[in-house]
Formats: structure tokens, C-alpha cells, sequence
């Protein structure tokens, strides 16, 4: 047999490589920052672009997709030619790839800070740059489907199966997740709203844990632990049943991020038993990277590659415990919208994707330089302070959200609430905060530890763009009809992306479908009504300012809960919520009832100044919400982008609604004159700043069930408005 | 690759960029792990949609009433007792003291909106003679314990009940700041406060 050589390319390799730890360490440290800032809230000042809230997002977006992202490519284009025995399959997608992702990171940098951002988890960034990642994964969809396709290797490594099922599922995902309805440049609404906008989301949400932070990391281990430790797989067959039954459930598990909420309880029951059910799929992946170690302890004693893959299995196999235990309701009751679930995703991230990650660019590093780790003392140094610093990270976290979780919950002897100040709670946190940062801190050290160590390892050697290698073409990769069907399978690349894609159709279809078609699903409230212009406007800024980062608008049915908030949130009260903004952590209370419950004047001074109505608040200050313009020009855009995603503003009200809007801004203004507030601080208040539209929406939220008085009564329009959404 | 002799006949004949597989069986108590997850996952969708399990609305109807029971919430209160407590205006310093700790608390938050001197921000003036709801003691308790909800105060200023001794301190102080004409005083809502005059003799 005749042997073809070819050239690998290791250029792109290098390239995502050094992205993924420039990208690494800038996340970290704005993960760092904010952490700083819920233990000193003035930290770096009230700078609007510097704000908590928008840089939540920009954080989970920086490690997410610019550091985890990178890393995949950077394992994937390292990993795949050589498993498939073909260079990629177009160096000129290859660095289309590269480029495209490093702008959409680019974008991101360019746009959250600013306040532009959807709300949705993980899908934070707008409508243009969701085309482009669309456009961008499928050019790495195509090269790496090509590749497999000119592959001079028969089968299918179990690598390459869940590289398949992460460019698949994410692709799906991505799209459905994203359908928006533009109203501006920037700016769109989702066409789902509610309980369906919060049941895609987080189909989505878990899912790009499951696709994005999970199965290319499950193929890298099963490219390096092997390669690394020089011994065979565990078992071939393990990995068959643990791939397909791992993609196939966890695309159920979603709705365990919505449990208690207003999601019909059929879903919610959904998402537990299939999160229950991933416990042994998640553990195959782990069991078989550990299994794979047998004999080979004494290399992982030494060899800081393997320690890190080793730390990150095994932190995987915890997290993937601890879904499954966060996902049974009663549990969940406890630990959802505490620092707990912050304490989970860390210890995934931390080490199971940046172990990896780390674990690569060890390994990867000196073989495309031809040379040897420049310090493998560093190297170990660099262990410690990540495995240290994820510990000190974690451990607070989960101390810190069990105590909270349960002084909300704690009653008095005469059956009211110890602590009805919701405020009282969040003092208890501030040591775990000072004790996570340290623990990030510590990570952080290490991360830098090891680019400098990676850095002088690159300046040793020599860096050898490509590299040759040979193998024998293979002939008719479909043949061998004696091979047992998943065998056959794995020659076939196309079927095998089909029945990848229709196994992860299942779950989200079964779910998804009868939520929208079946209508006792989400009961309609009557006296439920679309928000006026002031109050989308003032929706916008609480999107804008990231607000749902820390405030939940989903009142559980625990007497806990309606005892502090009141009545319980119904499904029927999100039907004009596009998006919803239920949110997923409570570092402030729940806002869903704050409608009517303080004054303007309350709203004014807490907005402009937090600790001047709640002493010791944590929340940040928003003194730019009273100088900056509101923004009536885009409004009737909005209002139309509104309509066509199904909220009931008739025809031509997009021409009345800046009237509404400026006729509500007055109303509010002149009452809080009429109180004394025209001014804080010498800042005048008035009718056309960001702070009166806040007041509204603020004032609007949860009331509409109580049968109050609505604000569409009070404005110019309202009787056209009222009679036309009556008649639609 | 290094392999282990008892893996010998495991080995399959393949191999990817150098890496080989092996056949092991699936760890059996790992399977036992899935099968119990899966019969789980059966029975507990059965329990809940087909024996018709309490669903969440269900189970806090069940969570309420069982607090009513524990605490006693649907025993109508004893008129008499209520009745009974005699609201004053105290003198004893020491209730006055405390009456200003509870002022100050982050339990109640009277201070935020009533001002740290009662001189009155998002809520009245406290040390002026001009009441919205009187100024008898009763009348001061009482709108403490009810609070004005479309107003925005809600029921013991924060949703945080305290005893009705308690309260008596908190009016105690409230009156003892009487006329003390703190620093930035909120002008009085003419249309809706009278003068009222404390009597604490």
C-alpha cells in the first residue's frame, strides 16, 4: 500500500492557543473585578460602562466563548487532522474561522459594557453579532466536516463523535435560541415571551454548558489522556453507550433551571428525571478517562499534563454529581438563586475547562516548538495555585449560598420571617466574597504562572509551522459489511451527523411543542396588559444595565417566598415580557412585586444612591440614570418590533407613543416634585432622564393581577389603546 | 502504547494517531447506576402525573396550611387582648433609647425614609406638629403596624412585625423628637397634614 504524506497546520493551532490564554487571564480578571465589587461596591467608581451589571455578562461571555471557545478550536485543530490522518481541510476557512471569532470577541468587548445586550444568559450579545457566529460556526462546521470527509483513517474516532455533536447541537441551539426581532441596529426583542422565551433560553443555557463546556472537552480527553499517558482507552464500548445516552438526555434537562417557577410543572418534572438520568452517561466520560490512567499512576505523579487532565476529569465527575443533586426539586428549592450554583459552574470552570485547557497547552506547546517544557517546577507551581484557588473559590460559595438560602427561609417562633429584610442576608455573604476573590486570585497567579511559563517555552524552541506525517489513503471507507452497525457507523460521517442531530432533536421538540400549542399550559390573566412606551423604555434600561444579573422577577410558591414578596408569579402575568427577565440568581431580592411598594421618591434616591434608603446595600450606584437622556426617538421602532413579535399595541400606536411616553414622564415628575424631589444632590430631576422611565417600569412590575389602578388609564391614548388590545 | 498483559485479548485491532482501545466490559455498578436512574426517573413521572402527586401549586396550598395550624394564623386574635394594650407616651429614657435603636435598625428602616433626625425624606416629617393620621399614641402605633401601603410604607415601615411592647418604644421616641427642628426639614404636605398637638402630660 502506497503511503500519501501531507502537512499538518500548526500555525492556526498556535494561533487559537495564544488566544485562549490572552482571552483566559482578561476574563479572569474581569471576573475578578466583579467579584471586588460585591465586597466593595464604590470599587473603581460608578462608571457606567464599569458597572457590575454589564460586566457580569462581558465576564461569562470572556471565559465562555473567548477562553473555553479557543480552547476548543485550539484542541480541535490540533486533535482532528491528526486523528483523521488529512490536514484541515482549508487553511483559508481555518483563518476565516480564526479571525471571524476573535471579532466576535471583539464585538462583545465593544458592545456589553455599553449596555447593549439581550438579557438572555449566555446569548447576551445582539442581533447582528448572532448572524455572525451563525455564519462563523458554519465555517467551522464546513472545514471540519471536510476534513473528516478527506480523512485517511476509516473510522471515526469517539474524539471526533463529539466534536460532531458539539458543532451540531450548538449550531441548533445558537439558531433557535437567537430568533429576535430587530427594532434598531442594536437592539431587538425576542419573538418568544414568558414561560416559552424563558423554556428556549434555557434549553439553550444548559444545553451550551452540555455542547459547549462539555462534549469538545470530553473530546480532547479523549484525544490527550491517551496520548498523554500512553495507554489504550478503557473501553470502546463505554464510550458508544455513554456518548449516544449523554447527548440524548441532556437536551431534557433545561427546565431544571426553572423549577417552582411558573414553567408547567410536567416540564419542570421533565427536566428533573432527565438531569437524574445523566448521572451515569456523565460518569461514563469520567470513568473512562480515570480507567484509562490504570498503570500509569506514576507519570501522573510527574507530569503536569497529566495532573491537570486528572484534576479536570475529576472535577468533572463532581459537578456532573452535583446537576443531577441541584436538579431534584427540594434541593433545588435550597440552592437555586444562591451563590451556590455560582460555587458549581466554578468548580466546572475552573477546572474541568481550564484543567483541560491547561492540560492542552502543555502539551500542545513544546511539540509544536521541538522542545521541552521550559520548567516543569513552574508548571506544578501553576497546579497548585489553580487546584488551590478553584477550592478557596468553591468552598466559600457553597457555605456562603446554603446560609443565605437558609436565613430566607428561617422563621420566628410566632411564624414570621427572621429575616425580613432581605438586605440582612446579604451582610452575612460579604466574607465568603472576600474569601472567593482570594481564591480567584490565587487562580489568576497561577494562569499568569503559566503563560509566562508557556511564553518562555515558545522563545527555547523553534516553532515549526507545519508538520509531515504519512498514511496509506483509504480506499472505499464504507466497505467492511461484516463490521458490527455502530462500527459501520463510524465509517459513515454523514449518517452519523444525522443521527446525531436527531437525537438531540427529541428532547427539546417534546418539551418546547406543547408549551406553545396547548394553551392550559400558560392560563391568560385579563387584567394582564402590555407596558406603556415610559415603561418599555425603562424595561430597556434595566436590560441594558444588566439588572437581571442580581434581581429575579419569579416569586416562588414557598411561603417563604410570598411572605417576603407576595403572591406567588403566575404564568399568565409574562404573556408581553420579550424578553422575560426571570433571572437565575438573587443577589438583591426578587423585583416581581416592587410595583407600588415605595414610592417614586424611594426609587429616586435608591437608584441615585442605594445605601441612602438600605444602609450597607451592595447594589451599585446609578447617578448616570439621572443625567442621561431617555430615548424617545427609537421608541416607535420599538413599539413596532414589539407588535410584530405579538404584544397587542394597535395599529399606528407606534405615532402616539411618544406622547404616552412624554405625558407619563411628566405625571411621575411632577409628583415628585410635588414631594419635595426636584433635586438630589443639586442634579435636577427631570422628565426626559433615564431614572423616570426606570421609576415606571419599576412601578409597573407584578401589580397588573391586583386589579390597581393600571398606568394605561392615566395616559392621552389610553382608550383607543385599551379598546383595541380588548378587541385583539 | 503500553499494555498491560491481562489486557492483551482486550486490545482491538484498531488505532488513531496512535491511539488504541480497548474492549472492557461497562463497570457494572455503573450500569446499575443508569438502570436505577431511568426506573427512577419512571416512577417518579408515574407518581406525579399519572397517581396524580401534589403539583408545586398544591404543595404550597399544603405549606400554608400547615403554618396556620403551627402558628395558630387562623385563631381569630382575642379582641380583649387587643383591646387591652394601653398605648402611651412613655418617659422612662430607657424605652425612649430603645425606641431609637429600633429607629435606627436595619429591621424596620424608619430612618431611611423618615430621615436619621425624623426630619423626614421620602416619607413626613416626624418633628413637626402637622399629622397626616393624628397624633395620639394609639394613632402612632397604629400607623406603624398597618403602614400605608399605596403609599409606600409598608406594615412596621419594612414588613418586619415587632411586638406590640416594641412599638410602644419606637412611639416613645418617635414623640420624644417632638419640635427638635432637625436640619433640612421636609416642608409639610399641606393638603393632607393638620396640626396636632402631643400632650405628654
Amino acid at each position: 500500500m502506497s503511503l500519501e504524506t501531507f502537512k499538518y497546520d500548526n500555525n492556526i493551532v498556535r494561533k487559537f492557543g495564544i488566544a485562549a490564554l490572552i482571552f483566559g487571564v482578561v476574563g479572569f480578571l474581569v471576573g475578578l473585578i466583579i467579584a471586588l465589587k460585591l465586597i466593595f461596591p464604590d470599587f473603581l467608581g460608578f462608571i457606567p460602562e464599569l458597572s457590575y451589571g454589564r460586566l457580569r455578562p462581558l465576564h461569562t461571555n470572556a471565559v465562555i466563548f473567548a477562553f473555553a471557545g479557543n480552547a476548543i478550536f485550539y484542541g480541535v485543530y490540533y486533535s482532528l487532522p491528526r486523528l483523521c490522518k488529512a490536514p484541515m481541510w482549508s487553511e483559508k476557512l481555518s483563518n476565516i474561522h480564526f479571525w471571524g471569532w476573535q471579532l466576535i470577541i471583539v464585538s462583545a468587548v465593544l458592545t456589553l459594557p455599553f449596555g447593549i445586550n439581550t438579557s438572555k444568559e449566555y446569548a447576551e450579545l445582539e442581533w447582528p453579532i448572532d448572524i455572525a457566529i451563525t455564519l462563523i460556526w458554519v465555517v467551522f462546521g464546513i472545514n471540519m466536516i471536510m476534513t473528516i470527509m478527506k480523512r485517511r483513517e476509516k473510522h471515526l474516532y469517539v474524539a471526533i463523535w463529539f466534536y460532531i455533536a458539539t458543532f451540531v447541537t450548538v449550531a441548533v441551539l445558537h439558531v433557535v435560541n437567537s430568533f429576535e426581532m430587530p427594532a434598531t441596529l442594536l437592539k431587538s426583542y425576542p419573538v418568544y415571551a414568558g414561560v416559552q422565551d424563558a423554556l428556549v433560553q434555557w434549553w439553550y443555557g444548559h444545553n451550551a454548558v452540555a455542547f459547549f463546556l462539555t462534549t469538545p472537552f470530553l473530546g480532547i480527553m479523549y484525544y490527550f489522556i491517551p496520548k498523554a499517558a500512553n495507554r489504550p482507552i478503557f473501553s470502546y464500548r463505554l464510550s458508544i453507550v455513554h456518548f449516544w445516552s449523554l447527548i440524548f438526555i441532556y437536551i431534557w434537562a433545561g427546565p431544571h433551571h426553572l423549577l417552582y417557577t411558573s414553567l408547567p410543572g410536567w416540564a419542570q418534572a421533565l427536566g428533573t428525571v432527565f438531569s437524574l438520568m445523566l448521572i451515569a452517561p456523565s460518569w461514563g466520560g469520567m470513568l473512562n478517562g480515570l480507567l484509562t490512567l490504570r498503570g500509569a499512576w506514576d507519570k501522573v505523579r510527574e507530569d503536569p499534563v497529566l495532573k491537570f487532565l486528572v484534576v479536570g476529569v475529576t472535577a468533572y465527575g463532581m459537578v456532573t454529581f452535583e446537576g443531577p443533586m441541584l436538579s431534584i426539586a427540594n434541593v433545588n428549592a435550597i440552592a437555586h438563586y444562591s451563590d451556590y450554583i455560582i460555587g458549581h459552574v466554578h468548580n466546572g470552570a475552573l477546572l474541568w475547562n481550564g484543567g483541560l485547557t491547561f492540560a492542552m497547552l502543555y502539551y500542545i506547546t513544546p511539540r509544536i516548538y521541538k522542545t521541552k517544557l521550559y520548567s516543569v517546577k513552574l508548571a506544578n507551581v501553576h497546579f497548585w495555585f489553580a487546584t488551590l484557588g478553584a477550592i478557596f473559590y468553591v468552598i466559600p460559595m457553597y457555605w456562603g449560598g446554603i446560609t443565605q438560602s437558609l436565613l430566607w427561609k428561617e422563621f420566628t417562633s410566632e411564624g414570621l420571617l427572621r429575616y425580613p429584610n432581605f438586605l440582612e442576608t446579604v451582610v452575612q455573604l460579604i466574607p465568603m466574597y472576600a474569601l472567593r476573590a482570594i481564591g480567584g486570585s490565587l487562580f489568576i497567579v497561577g494562569a499568569v504562572t503559566g503563560t509566562y511559563n508557556l511564553f518562555k517555552t515558545t522563545r527555547q524552541g523553534l516553532f515549526t509551522a507545519t508538520e509531515e506525517d504519512s498514511a496509506p489513503a483509504v480506499i472505499d471507507p464504507a466497505a467492511g459489511h461484516t463490521e458490527k452497525w455502530h462500527r459501520r457507523l463510524e465509517s459513515r460521517p454523514i449518517q452519523f451527523t444525522a443521527l446525531v442531530l436527531v437525537a438531540i432533536l427529541i428532547g427539546g421538540i417534546i418539551e418546547y411543542v406543547p408549551t406553545v400549542l396547548v394553551d392550559s399550559n400558560i392560563p391568560t390573566i385579563a387584567s394582564v396588559k402590555p407596558y406603556t412606551p415610559l415603561e418599555v423604555e425603562g424595561r430597556d434600561i434595566y436590560i441594558a444595565e444588566g439588572c437581571n444579573g442580581c434581581h429575579s422577577q419569579m416569586i416562588r410558591p414557598f411561603r417563604s417566598e410570598t411572605e417576603r414578596y407576595g403572591e406567588y408569579s403566575k404564568a399568565g402575568e409574562f404573556v408581553y415580557d420579550h424578553p422575560f427577565l426571570w433571572g437565575s440568581k438573587r443577589t438583591g431580592p426578587d423585583l416581581h412585586r416592587i410595583g407600588g411598594k415605595y414610592p417614586d421618591s424611594w426609587h429616586l434616591r435608591h437608584m441615585y444612591d442605594p445605601t441612602s434608603t438600605s444602609p450597607g446595600s451592595i447594589m451599585p450606584a446609578y447617578p448616570w440614570m439621572l443625567e442621561k437622556d431617555m430615548d424617545y426617538e427609537t421608541i416607535p421602532e420599538r413599539i413596532n418590533a414589539l407588535r410584530a413579535v405579538g404584544v397587542p399595541y394597535a395599529e399606528g400606536y407606534e405615532d402616539l407613543a411618544v406622547r404616552d411616553m412624554r405625558a407619563q414622564a411628566e405625571q411621575i415628575t411632577s409628583e415628585l416634585k410635588a414631594n419635595g424631589f426636584d433635586q438630589i444632590d443639586g442634579i435636577q430631576v427631570t422628565s426626559d432622564k433615564q431614572i423616570i422611565a426606570m421609576i415606571a417600569y419599576l412601578q409597573r412590575l407584578g401589580i397588573d393581577i391586583k386589579g390597581d389602578a393600571n398606568p394605561w388609564d392615566a395616559l392621552p391614548s389610553s382608550t383607543r389603546i385599551g379598546a383595541n388590545i380588548e378587541e385583539e | 502504547m503500553k499494555i498491560l498483559d491481562d489486557e492483551k485479548d482486550l486490545l482491538l485491532d484498531h488505532e488513531y494517531d496512535g491511539i488504541k482501545e480497548l474492549d472492557n466490559h461497562m463497570p457494572k455498578w455503573w450500569l446499575w447506576l443508569f438502570y436505577f436512574t431511568i426506573a427512577f426517573g419512571v416512577g417518579y413521572m408515574g407518581y406525579y402525573y399519572v397517581l396524580d402527586g401534589p403539583d408545586q401549586h398544591e404543595q404550597y396550598e399544603m405549606e400554608m396550611a400547615a403554618a396556620a395550624e403551627q402558628y395558630n394564623l387562623n385563631q381569630p386574635t382575642d379582641p380583649s387582648e387587643e383591646a387591652s394594650f394601653e398605648w402611651a407616651y412613655l418617659q422612662d429614657q430607657d424605652r425612649i433609647a430603645e425606641g431609637k435603636e429600633l429607629f435606627m435598625g436595619t429591621g424596620n428602616l424608619c430612618f431611611t425614609c423618615h430621615g436619621s433626625s425624623g426630619e423626614g425624606l421620602v416619607g413626613p416629617n416626624l418633628t413637626d406638629n402637622l399629622w397626616i393620621h393624628g397624633c395620639s399614641a394609639e394613632e402612632i402605633a397604629n400607623s406603624i403596624i398597618t403602614g400605608y401601603p399605596d403609599k409606600g410604607m409598608v406594615a412596621y415601615g419594612s414588613g418586619a412585625p415587632i411586638s406590640n411592647e416594641k412599638v410602644q418604644s419606637l412611639v416613645s421616641y418617635i414623640v420624644s423628637i417632638q419640635g427638635s427642628n432637625p436640619p433640612n426639614p421636609k416642608p409639610a404636605d399641606t393638603q393632607r397634614a393638620v396640626e396636632c398637638t402631643i400632650s405628654t402630660e
